[in-house]
């Protein structure tokens, strides 16, 4: 799996960056099940679209639902470098990233 | 989709909304007049004019000035004014489209500004933005309806004093016009700030700006009226004065056919229809220990703001997006300072606004969805 693209999503405040991840194809239970190896991982099978989030305290949430190809990440103002590296090789991991993440 | 968000923008339109711009598109006004001052019947721009100022309570369409929304309204208003070295009153409950200008004016020294507090529902008293006027207030500025709470201030409450010490008064009807009943005439407001877009079914990028004969503002921008050409400065007639450039006709279109649709409806069914769903909504969430309701039902609002314990507000309407296709709006609203007094800063809340077409399922999928959540 890739990221095709990030955008930002523009929101009411100053204090954190929330970004739209693309991926290449839709999100499966097993790459959800991956993401429970790297942080606070929640996961709702029971709602209408199951939701996960990964949350790694500090550094960035990570949320979306599973069988789409998007994902939401918001990321900590005081450290986005840090945030975007750590979530860059934890995604390495599992997809293989065609083109470096930028902020 | 389920579309909660009609405070920030309505949806659906009704039908004759629809039907209008399409007719305007498929027959737009190609002869050579610019459209709006002529008076006559045939005339799109001026009949919407005769329109809002019927809706509105005044005998003065001349004296609706076509803007782009309500910021463009509020700028018009309040760098129009002649507020220099004067003191300025507004209210916590105000939109950024009314902070931002005054506060630019403070920080240019150019005004003093007071900001009424509002209490921890979301309630401005009448009596403190009373107690604020100095002998060189030169202007009042206050929301009718907030966009986070649904709290009114009551606007003959306000006028009454300023004009008794001939303070001019602009009020922003934004979430109001449409939604409650406003009277400019018996109310007597000096200046009106309204959008299209919300209650008033319009498209967005269409509203209006009252202005009272008595008050003088300064154009913000000046240029091509269509008419008096030969002028090399701005004709200062009404409402060219304040409207160079070409106007956004199928917003004025729409426009129009929004504040028919309201009329025949009436104002106060439009109203009892939002309140109901608000009130059902309100009575299900009080009875989840985990949901904060922010303000009360004790002024009848259309809208609703809450918040979940230990859920992050923007996550909140992220779930509700992507989960259970329900648009609601998170955040602080574009109004920081209510949050500040609602103990909701710096996070925000969840805001639920129907509109007239919402029905109770809908509300009831929501009730449903948040259920849900909580339980998480
Ligand atoms: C209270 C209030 N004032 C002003 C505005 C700005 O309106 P517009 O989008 O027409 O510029 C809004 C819109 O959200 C509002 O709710």
């Amino acid at each position: 799996m890739k990221i095709l693209q990030i955008t930002d999503v523009p929101d009411c405040f100053n204090t954190s960056l929330t970004k739209e991840i693309l991926f290449d194809q839709p999100v499966t239970k097993d790459y959800i099940q991956y993401l429970g190896q790297h942080g606070q991982l929640d996961y709702y099978a029971e709602f209408p679209r199951p939701f996960y989030k990964l949350q790694k305290s500090g550094y960035y949430i990570l949320q979306g639902v599973e069988g789409t190809d998007t994902a939401r990440v918001i990321l900590d103002r005081t450290r986005v470098q840090e945030a975007l590296q750590n979530l860059t090789e934890m995604l390495i991991g599992f997809i293989v990233i065609d083109h470096s993440i930028s902020c | 989709m389920i579309y909660l968000n009609n405070a920030a923008t309505s949806f659906p339109k009704p039908s004759s909304v629809h039907q209008a711009v399409i007719e305007y598109l498929q027959n737009p006004p190609l002869q050579q007049e610019r459209m709006g001052y002529s008076k006559s019947s045939s005339d799109r721009v001026w009949k919407c004019r005769e329109k809002l100022a019927k809706f509105f309570g005044t005998q003065h369409p001349e004296r609706i000035i076509f803007t782009s929304g309500s910021t463009e309204a509020l700028n018009l208003a309040i760098f129009g004014l002649d507020l220099q070295s004067g003191h300025v009153i507004t209210t916590a409950i105000e939109h950024n489209s009314v902070i931002r200008p005054l506060k630019k004016l403070e920080y240019s020294h150019i005004i003093e500004l007071t900001i009424v507090p509002c209490d921890s529902a979301g309630y401005v008293d009448p009596a403190d933005i009373a107690q604020a006027i100095r002998p060189n207030t030169k202007a009042i500025v206050f929301n009718h309806c907030s966009n986070v709470t649904g709290s009114c201030i009551n606007i003959s409450s306000v006028t009454e004093i300023a004009n008794a010490k001939k303070i001019p008064v602009l009020v922003d009807v934004s979430q109001s016009a449409g939604t409650l009943a406003i009277d400019i005439e018996k109310d007597h407001i000096d200046l009106l700030a309204f959008t299209g877009h919300k209650s008033l079914y319009g498209l967005p990028g269409i509203g209006g700006l009252y202005i009272a004969p008595e008050i003088h503002l300064k154009p913000l921008k000046v240029g091509g009226t269509g008419i008096k050409s030969e002028l090399l400065e701005q004709p200062q007639d009404m409402p060219i004065y304040y409207e160079s450039g070409t106007l956004n006709l199928p917003g004025i279109v729409s426009l129009a056919a929004g504040i028919d649709f309201v009329m025949e409806q009436g104002i106060e069914e439009i109203h009892h229809r939002k309140y109901t769903l608000i009130r059902l909504l309100y009575e299900e969430l009080a009875r989840m220990p985990e949901v904060r309701l922010i303000g009360n039902l004790s002024q009848e609002p259309t809208l609703l703001s809450f918040q979940i314990q230990g859920k992050e507000p923007g996550d909140v309407a992220y779930m509700l997006d992507t989960c259970f296709d329900i648009a609601v709006r998170s955040g602080l609203h574009c109004a920081p300072l209510i949050h500040q007094a609602l103990g909701t800063y710096p996070r925000g809340s969840i805001r639920a606004s129907p509109s007239y077409f919402t029905t109770e399922e809908e509300i009831m999928t929501l009730i449903h969805a948040i259920q849900k959540i909580v339980t998480l």
